[in-house]
């Protein structure tokens, strides 16, 4: 039985990364079509910047921010100088993302090299609390309670503040909500830079699990990919479900079949993409 | 009309003098240019009929070199049935994809085949019994003839160098067919040929299928040219460089995508001899292909040779639109 | 407008002249060193080429004296890049003899490449062990190690002086861990272990937690792996608190590639073995160890790949001073001659297969100097690609697979 907890708690850390991953990404896609296959650059960049503050000064909630500001940097120059020319031009903006990642992630290697790069924490958050059922790791709890948390502001914002409510009136009708003294540009700019944000956060936040290395970038792309195509692109409740789903299954499937974890990984996309191609929140287009 | 036959016969003559008049690396180059010109042109297919942008035709190839790599390695199946073998089975991985991503559009599309290549590539590195994971699987041979060894580089280079003007020849003739028009009416307006009554996802699904043979092709002559299949050609790397190929070339005409892997590879071969960051090398070329040249090399020169500013239908036809 | 379009249409044809164009074949004599100097696996080609330019250095007066020119090449760590710049350094560059590559799948790579070129080449860090076992090819030599060869020997101190008898082994789901762990098992069983537990997982694994709570139990346990896998599961295995219960060995990259400084302090004491040890305390190694650093700065350690990379170059110039110029039969013939005596890893020289005998250190995690090394706390002398056993009895043997040696040593296998 104390291996079920383990396993399911295990799930649920890797649930709550991958949402953290996935939130920028989905949100971008959701709000303005923009998918920005950056995105696992913008993490690797936010993770190496971010690991290098906490060396610098110790602190850990400085280097989350650093690790998410020069990201929400990078976004906001993307965003304004490159994006901008081709807005609407769904393809073109996306495949600007896919070069500036690449730009971006071969800088990182010209700048930090190419060793694996591993998040210092300190012992305190290493040491393992009791949840009751069992022993688990103080910082693994950590990252659950800020996914929830993010996933909370998130969904408040979106619904109940007038920030929200013109966001989703910029993405339903441009124009009106541009003759409603909306600011559409700006909005999106905005919307770019958090999404941008969030990335570098999980950069930060997700070293203290996986290493910073090459060719990571491509790998976080892959599993939030995964992950909003299962929940439904553009859907933040889409994006949580499709985490917990991936989270759990790749869980199980590594304590009891390591060789086939990968596998499971990929298993639930798969069958959405059989029964309901737009993903379980997903609007059909 | 006559202008057209004019460019092929002396593409053609050009082709047939390279490796008389080159040294042995640059007749290897054109191999490997030549593989990247199918695979690329497999790209295109998609992307410049239907405005499918597809990660996964590296893929593909990917396929078909491990189906070669595998029954001719370890179980020695003769070369003949190894690679008929390895291309039923790249049609019918395209088949499944096909089935999975037909109903998707533009950009989930490009999602879901970027997913869905990044899952075969792990499979490829991850499933050691059969693929040989990292190291892959070594010593793919071509079959030796009597006197005609078709390793050779220059052989090679005949054999390689006929199938893909054959194809790109029939591409052609597709292009300019009513199920080539018929792509394209797609791709401008949808609902319209629906409500013509054309079997709008059949011929979609077929475009897809097709392209995935093509890349299979390409992986088969991918795999005798290293003789070793290793994991590398299925990696978002090689599918990002096709794709910035066939950018930088012109996606949309016939010749764009073999123009923009010539460019691309001289272009890597030059630079590779003075820094390592061939990364941003193909980051950068991408970039200012979508920002200054959405319409790629193929109709700037076409434009430079006519001095016309309308571009004619011809061997490069264009359809209207600036994306990217 | 018309101008740039001049100017692309004009630079696309020097393009294509530039890219073509052949150097001339003349007296100079040329060596193509080529690794990942980009890419994931960076760290080990920066790490060759950092060791070649030393020993470019030391070397220079030959170098000069033969007129020898050298050029580095990046293979991406990719087979495919590597087989095209191995042409180039043949067909266009006219390259005498390759140094590298580096990697395993690119050396395999490479070899294929080779066999059909017949290029003197010297293996550097690459270790598949059919490079110079079943495949072995007459014109390609290794100046580094098989995956087994350190692990014969780590086998058997396990099993004697630590007197561990069952092992759970963890480990990277490709072809050089179980290289490795064929090594350790055929050591372990042979000094009286009881058995090894296998459990692989995929390569790009970033969660072991689940791996680590379904862990049988053991004496100790043997990690396969490196890179980011591999620093993700030391620092998971101590946060679980597993090292309460039994303790981690490590595979030859684990501790000893570029992974130390960031496992920090709770590496101290780990176990490891390697041809390699950049603790040792031997002159020669000393100073290899001072002239790389006042080459390359002291925050730069050079490990196995710079050395491998220093001692693969110093036996390429070897063989051209001995085969006095660059004919090929004449350098093939001398590099298998190859002895060094006095390289900084110790003295070595190659078996009738083309791979070196060498010692081979148990290495302890230790800090010195306020930096974590690796220091050689046993040496096992002249140890051979085949270990312990008769070179023809081992080739005729089976290669090591993810279940291959059994890992129970009663099995039969191993009467």
């Amino acid at each position: 039985m104390n291996t079920f907890y383990f396993l399911a708690l295990n799930g649920l850390t890797m649930a709550a990364l991958l949402f953290i991953m996935a939130s920028g990404l989905t949100l971008a896609f959701g709000l303005m079509r923009v998918v920005n296959l950056a995105h696992g650059a913008f993490y690797l960049l936010g993770g190496y910047v971010g690991v290098q503050v906490i060396r610098d000064t110790g602190s850990l909630p400085l280097g989350i921010l650093a690790g998410g500001a020069v990201a929400l940097v990078g976004g906001l120059l993307m965003e304004r100088f490159l994006l901008q020319r081709v807005r609407g031009l769904d393809l073109s903006e996306a495949l600007l993302t896919i070069a500036v990642g690449l730009i971006i992630a071969d800088a990182l290697l010209v700048v930090y090299g190419g060793q694996p790069v591993s998040l210092p924490l300190p012992r305190e958050l290493r040491a393992p609390v009791d949840l009751g059922v069992m022993m688990y790791p103080y910082f693994r709890v950590l990252i659950m309670i800020f996914a929830v948390l993010l996933g909370i502001a998130l969904w408040l914002v979106m619904t109940y503040t007038r920030l929200g409510a013109a966001i989703r009136a910029g993405v339903d009708d441009r124009e009106t909500a541009m003759t409603q003294g909306i600011n559409v540009p700006l909005l999106f700019g905005g919307v770019f830079a958090v999404a941008s944000f969030l990335a570098g956060v999980a950069g930060v936040i997700g070293t203290s699990y996986m290493s910073l290395t090459q060719g990571l970038d491509v790998r976080v792309l892959m599993l939030s990919l995964v992950v909003i195509i299962i929940g439904g692109m553009g859907s933040l409740k889409g994006a949580a479900v499709g985490a917990l789903i991936t989270g759990m299954v790749s869980s199980f499937a590594t304590g009891y079949l390591p060789q086939f974890a990968l596998f499971f990984l990929f298993l639930p996309m798969t069958l959405i993409l059989v029964f309901r191609p737009q993903g379980l929140f997903g609007r059909v287009t | 009309m006559k202008r057209e036959y004019l460019i092929i016969v002396m593409i053609l003559v050009a082709l047939a003098a390279w490796p008389l008049v080159m040294g042995n690396y640059a007749v290897s180059q054109a191999n490997r240019a030549m593989i990247y010109a199918l695979a690329a042109l497999s790209f295109s297919l998609l992307a410049g009929r239907l405005g499918w942008f597809s990660l996964c035709q590296t893929t593909f190839a990917g396929i078909s070199g491990y189906t070669i790599a595998i029954l001719g390695v370890r179980f020695g199946l003769p070369f003949p049935l190894v690679v008929t073998l390895a291309l039923l089975l790249t049609t019918l991985s395209a088949v499944i994809f096909g089935l999975l991503t037909v109903r998707s559009r533009k950009v989930s599309f490009l999602m879901l085949t970027l997913a869905l290549g990044q899952m075969v590539w792990a499979l490829s590195f991850q499933w050691v019994d059969v693929t040989g994971g990292y190291n892959g699987i070594a010593g793919v041979r071509m079959p030796v003839y009597g006197d005609l060894n078709l390793n050779d580089t220059r052989v090679f280079y005949a054999l390689v160098t006929t199938v893909t003007v054959a194809i790109y020849l029939a591409v052609w003739r597709l292009y300019r067919s009513p199920f080539g028009l018929l792509l394209l009416g797609i791709q401008e307006n949808e609902q319209r040929m629906r409500a013509l009554g054309h079997p709008v996802a059949l011929a979609r699904f077929t475009a897809f299928v097709l392209a995935g043979a093509i890349a299979g092709v390409a992986g088969v002559f991918l795999v005798y040219d290293m003789g070793i299949m290793s994991p590398s050609p299925l990696g978002l790397g090689h599918a990002v460089w096709v794709l910035t190929a066939a950018v930088l070339g012109g996606y949309r005409s016939l010749l764009g995508p073999a123009i923009g892997v010539a460019v691309l590879i001289a272009l890597e071969t030059l630079v590779s001899q003075y820094t390592d960051r061939h990364m941003m090398v193909i980051g950068v070329v991408l970039l200012l292909s979508i920002l200054l040249m959405p319409r790629g090399l193929a109709e700037v020169a076409e434009q430079y040779f006519t001095r016309k500013s309308k571009p004619q239908a011809s061997v490069t036809t264009t359809t209207r639109g600036e994306e990217p | 407008m018309k101008y740039a379009k001049t100017l692309i249409v004009s630079s696309i044809s020097a393009l294509a002249v530039g890219a073509t164009a052949h150097l001339q074949a003349d007296d100079t004599l040329r060596i193509g060193v080529i690794g990942p100097t980009t890419g994931v696996f960076s760290f080990f080609g920066d790490q060759q080429r950092m060791g070649v330019e030393l020993a470019m250095e030391e070397l220079a007066e030959q170098l000069e004296a033969l007129n020898i020119e050298v050029e580095f090449y990046d293979s991406q760590g990719d087979a495919e890049t590597t087989v095209d710049r191995l042409r180039a350094m043949e067909s266009r560059d006219d390259v005498d003899l390759v140094v590298g590559p580096v990697l395993g799948g690119t050396g395999l790579a490479g070899l294929e490449w080779a066999k059909g070129s017949g290029m003197p080449t010297v293996i550097s860090y690459s270790a598949p062990e059919d490079i110079t076992m079943r495949d072995r090819a007459e014109n390609v030599v290794r100046a580094g190690w098989t995956g087994a060869q350190p692990m014969f020997a780590f086998g058997e101190y396990v099993a004697e002086e630590l007197g561990h008898r069952r092992i759970i082994a963890v480990g990277q789901d490709y072809s050089f861990p179980y290289n490795q762990l064929g090594g350790f098992l055929k050591g372990f069983c042979a000094a009286g272990g009881e058995s090894v537990e296998r459990i692989w997982h995929p390569t790009g694994t970033s969660d072991y937690s689940s791996i680590l709570a379904t862990l049988p139990d053991g004496d100790a346990l043997l990690y396969n792996g490196a890179g980011s896998d591999g620093l993700a599961f030391f620092q998971q295995y101590y946060d679980f608190g597993i090292d309460a219960q039994m303790p981690l060995l490590g595979g030859s990259n684990f501790f000893a590639v570029g992974d130390l400084p960031e496992m920090g302090e709770q590496a101290i004491g780990g176990l490891s073995a390697l041809q390699y040890a950049e603790g040792l305390e031997t002159d020669n190694f000393q100073a290899f160890r001072d002239a790389f650093w006042a080459m390359h700065g002291d925050e730069v350690m050079p490990l196995a790949p710079a050395e491998h990379g220093y001692v693969a170059f110093m036996m390429a110039v070897n063989a051209f001073e001995s085969a006095n110029g660059g004919d090929r039969d004449a350098l093939i013939a001398a590099l298998r001659e190859t002895e060094m005596p006095d390289a900084p890893r110790g003295p070595f020289h190659l078996d009738e297969y083309g791979n070196p005998v060498q010692n081979i250190y148990i290495n302890e995690v230790q800090e010195v100097d306020g930096r974590l090394v690796n220091v050689p706390i046993e040496t096992y002398e002249n140890v051979s690609q085949f270990g312990p056993f008769d070179a023809e009895e081992y080739l005729a043997g089976e290669p090591d697979s993810r279940d291959f040696p059994p890992g129970d040593c009663s099995d039969p296998y191993y009467d």
